[in-house]
């Protein structure tokens, strides 16, 4: 994966997650981070932090963002979530608007 | 106000012009300034013979003035008036009286020369008319001043009397403003005649002559507008001028009359001599419809151009006039007896005119919609009446009128074109695209199943809560265990929307220990079962100010609470500002006026839905005591009447955002009128199964009400034009509109929701069985905004649209071939306490 193509999520507990710049677009939040203008250090230096997001939920998400690309493509699969996760990743998903 | 545009756009033109030709415009008051033109130009022709032609022409005037006085009934009674006294008023009119009977008399007068000297009355005739135009001239000259009107109308008082009694019985406005018209255009023809007798402040000759020969040469007459404006000039100037004047066209009763009278002959004449599409029309109608072509015409004016033929007319005329009229001001006290008297008049025949005045559309259509009854409100309405609402049905008339008849070249292009065109564009393929189910959905699906696993709510934000509970109360799997952990730990906001699982002994023991103190929200709806009276002592209510942050509370369905429950509620919660006592039928009035004096300074939105105990007079004076209600839901209380409605409103008016009206049926037009004219700022208003409206209601809806996002009809009996005007008129702003079974929506409508509603989200259109595919497809692929349709019930919708349409967005509820789904409406989770939240606290 090429630099340019590339996004680096970083966790609460400073987990970096290097992801698609594409799958990190389905949220909106990352979208609006990465895409504003403004000369942002997101925006210039590909990186985003999550002070309140844990590293498991921070995890599942980029699994969603995968998932989610891959169901619009038309592999339709179930996303499966642990339920104790449940709660917070909402909370987080709320926050990403995703 | 704008009670005539075209009154307002030609005195803005030429003030002074307005005020001169107050006079004359007064009498010709009508709308349609070119159709008397007309009129009188060829009426005189017929006048000539008959006298019938000259009150034809006349009346063609009349009528012009009379339509536009429709809309003025004010004017109506004047002409009238003046007409009846005839002789005695006529001086008093020339002289004191308004420009507007100076007008006429002149116009009478003229008329009445060429009628004598069988002279041709149109412009230009030959010397006979020379010789009525000198005689006119000179008449007109001598009115010039004040007296010289008076002289004119004597003349024309003359002329009327030997005029058939018929036009007197109508009154000698009419014939005055018939004569006024004829004068007028009879001026017209002097001056082109003789060229500068009148000199331009010497004479209304002069302003005669300049105002019909500029009107001649100007054709600035409103091209909608009957030819007739360009040839009689004057008539039309007088009656731009009448209308600048601020004359009420009262010309539409006397014209009536008039036309009336003589219809058959002097229509006839004045419709061939129209040539244009309205005129033909009238022509067509004339023997009996003769004031109805009149109508036509003046409505032609009024309405689709209304400004257009005050404009073109005023411009070329008002110089003139307003030195004619200049000269007759004096008449305003005759003038608002005349008023009166026309207003009679009007009333007596309101239904006639109502037919066919552009302003009077409604009510005629009130009228055959709802009965006589509606008539005389009608007139009466009608005076302050005009505005964009009924231009806006005009305009749309007149393209139907048009699109059938195909009269009007322009405007039937263009309504041909925006007839309803739509080919779908899209075959389908959008539909594929799969929406990718968002994490939260997911989340909130796996939460709901499983959320007796849930053990803490903490750090949830409230919105997140409310969304789970919204699920969980789907399901019915909310249970005490969820409900414990919501109210643990000092809660904000706790929204159920299903309490009905919650025993009495749950509650207590949940809401016992439940520290109440940061409340802002209570949402218990449906908790009947575990709420009496008695338990609201030891939970809610446990002290006079348990509740202190407690802003919004809704208690819908607590059917066991009664008057002393919520009165303690009501201590226990002083700064209550949304209330939802819906469906709580053992409350009475007097629950609702204890509530309002303890909450009459704090409380602003009301709901009261279905508690049929409630009796609406009887807590009128405690509403009106309230200081700062902005949202009342009276839904279903079938003591809502008319008067309390208007009594509510004069009071609250200026601050009410949603009035929701549903079911209650004893609601008539009048009802709409006064929240039309009292309540600018209203936001949201629910009409739902309001049988008795009228178009009215809704034209006042959309003069009134400018601001206005959603709207709610549901089986009301409102006409596909009156729906289409007030989209045309109010559609920019609306963002929730429901149609549901307005089974008489159709084309009309949805052209006009297509080319206005950009803004709309939410769209019901169910039941709408006349609304074709590529109706649907037209909207839902011009409003891009849009996120649901509802269709329920349209069986005859296709795939056609379902695949054909374009917008991604939207979703279909309601069709076989769409799916089915769970939530057709989620509440707004984000929504604070309020509904309509404002700044000041």
């Amino acid at each position: 994966m090429k630099k340019e193509d590339t996004v680096m999520l970083i966790s609460a507990e400073g987990f970096e997650f290097v992801i698609d710049k594409k799958a990190a677009m389905v949220s909106q939040t990352i979208r609006n981070m990465l895409t504003s203008p403004g000369g942002f250090s997101e925006t210039e230096h590909g990186k985003v932090t999550f002070p309140e997001i844990s590293t498991t939920i921070l995890e599942k998400i980029c699994q969603y963002f995968y998932w989610s690309l891959q169901y619009a493509s038309g592999k339709e699969t179930e996303f499966h979530i642990e339920p104790e996760l449940t709660l917070e990743l909402m909370m987080a998903a709320n926050y990403l608007h995703t | 106000m704008t009670v005539l545009r075209s009154r307002d756009i030609s005195s803005t033109a030429k003030p002074e012009l307005s005020q001169a030709s107050t006079p004359r415009n007064v009498v010709a008051e009508p709308v349609t300034p070119p159709k008397t033109s007309e009129f009188v130009n060829p009426s005189l022709k017929d006048v000539c013979t008959p006298k019938l032609d000259v009150l034809g022409s006349e009346i063609g005037f009349g009528v012009g003035a009379g339509s536009v006085m429709v809309s003025e009934s004010g004017n109506v009674r004047r002409v009238s008036a003046r007409l009846v006294k005839k002789a005695g008023e006529s001086v008093g009119i020339g002289n004191g009286k308004r420009k507007k009977v100076e007008g006429t008399s002149l116009a009478c007068v003229n008329t009445r020369n060429l009628k004598r000297r069988g002279s041709d009355m149109k412009l230009g005739v030959g010397s006979s008319d020379g010789n009525t135009d000198a005689n006119i001239v000179s008449e007109v000259s001598k009115d010039s001043n004040d007296g010289d009107f008076m002289e004119l109308l004597e003349d024309s008082a003359v002329v009327e009397d030997s005029a058939s009694a018929a036009r007197l019985e109508f009154g000698c406005d009419l014939i005055h403003s018939v004569r006024e018209t004829r004068d007028i255009g009879q001026c017209k023809k002097k001056s082109s005649m003789d060229t500068k007798a009148l000199g331009p402040e010497s004479s209304e000759k002069d302003k005669l002559e300049k105002g019909f020969l500029s009107l001649r040469s100007g054709k600035r007459v409103p091209q909608r507008e009957i030819i007739d404006i360009r040839i009689g000039g004057d008539s039309v100037q007088g009656i731009q001028h009448s209308k600048n004047g601020g004359t009420y066209c009262s010309d539409d009763v006397p014209v009536k009359s008039i036309s009336e009278a003589k219809s058959d002959t002097t229509t006839r004449g004045r419709v061939s001599i129209e040539g244009k599409g309205k005129m033909k029309l009238n022509s067509e109608a004339s023997p009996s419809s003769g004031i109805e072509t009149v109508k036509l015409n003046i409505e032609n004016v009024n309405g689709s151009s209304g400004s257009g033929v005050d404009q073109s007319a005023p411009n070329a005329v008002l110089p003139d006039e307003v030195q004619v009229r200049g000269t007759n001001l004096s008449e305003i006290d005759t003038r608002s007896a005349h008023r009166a008297r026309f207003r009679n008049f009007a009333r007596r025949n309101a239904s006639r005119f109502a037919h066919f005045s552009p302003r009077e559309e409604f009510g005629g259509r009130a009228h055959d919609v709802s009965g006589t009854d509606v008539t005389p409100e009608t007139s009466n309405g009608i005076e302050d009446w005009p505005g964009p609402f009924s231009t806006a049905m005009q305009i749309i008339k007149d393209r139907e009128t048009n699109r059938n008849g195909g009269k009007h070249g322009g405007s039937t292009d263009e309504s041909e074109m925006v007839e309803l065109k739509w080919i779908p564009k899209n075959h389908g393929s959008c539909r594929h695209q799969k929406q990718v189910p968002s994490l939260q959905d997911i989340c909130l699906s796996i939460l709901s199943s499983n959320a007796d696993a849930v053990t803490s709510l903490d750090f949830v934000p409230d919105a997140l809560r409310h969304k789970i509970c919204w699920f969980l109360c789907d399901n019915r799997s909310m249970d005490g265990h969820f409900l414990e952990l919501l109210v643990h730990d000092t809660p904000t906001e706790i929204r159920l929307r299903d309490c009905s699982w919650l025993s009495e002994e749950q509650f207590v023991k949940i809401f016992g220990g439940c520290n109440t103190s940061k409340l802002t929200v209570l949402q218990f709806d449906q908790g009947g079962g575990c709420m009496p009276d008695y338990v609201l002592h030891s939970t809610l209510a446990r002290l006079p100010n348990s509740l202190p942050a407690l802003t919004a509370i809704s208690l819908k369905g607590a059917y066991r609470i009664s008057d002393a429950g919520l009165n303690m509620l009501a201590s226990a919660a002083p700064s209550l500002k949304s209330v939802d006592i819906s469906q709580c039928p053992l409350l009475t009035y007097e629950g609702i006026c204890s509530l309002a004096s303890s909450l009459r300074f704090v409380l602003r939105e009301l709901y009261i839905d279905n508690s049929h105990g409630i009796d609406a007079m009887l807590i009128l004076p405690a509403l009106q005591m309230i200081g700062n209600l902005e949202v009342l839901s009276v839904a279903g209380i079938l003591t809502v009447s008319d008067d309390f409605v208007s009594e509510f409103v004069s009071t609250h008016g200026s601050r009410m955002k949603e009035l929701v009206l549903a079911d209650c049926i004893e609601l008539t037009d009048s009802s709409l009128e006064v929240i039309g004219d009292k309540c600018p700022n209203l936001q949201a208003i629910d009409l739902t199964n309001l049988r008795k409206l009228t178009d009215i209601s809704i034209g006042r809806l959309a003069n009134g009400c400018q601001a206005i996002q959603m709207l709610k009809l549901c089986r009301n009996s409102f006409s596909d034009e009156a729906i289409a005007a007030y989209l045309d008129v109010n559609g920019a702003f609306l963002k929730c509109l429901s149609l549901n079974n307005m089974i008489q929506v159709s084309r009309l409508t949805a052209l006009s929701l297509a080319r206005n509603c950009k803004n709309i989200r939410s769209l019901d259109l169910s039941w709408c069985r006349n609304l074709t595919n590529e109706a649907l497809g037209l909207i839902v692929d011009s409003c891009l905004l849009l996120e649901v349709l509802k269709l329920f019930g349209c069986t005859q919708v296709t795939d056609v649209f379902v695949d054909g349409h374009s917008n991604p967005q939207v979703k279909l509820i309601g069709l076989k071939m769409t799916p089915v789904f769970k939530h057709i409406e989620f509440p707004d989770f984000l929504l604070g306490p309020l509904r309509y939240p404002s700044t000041s606290l």
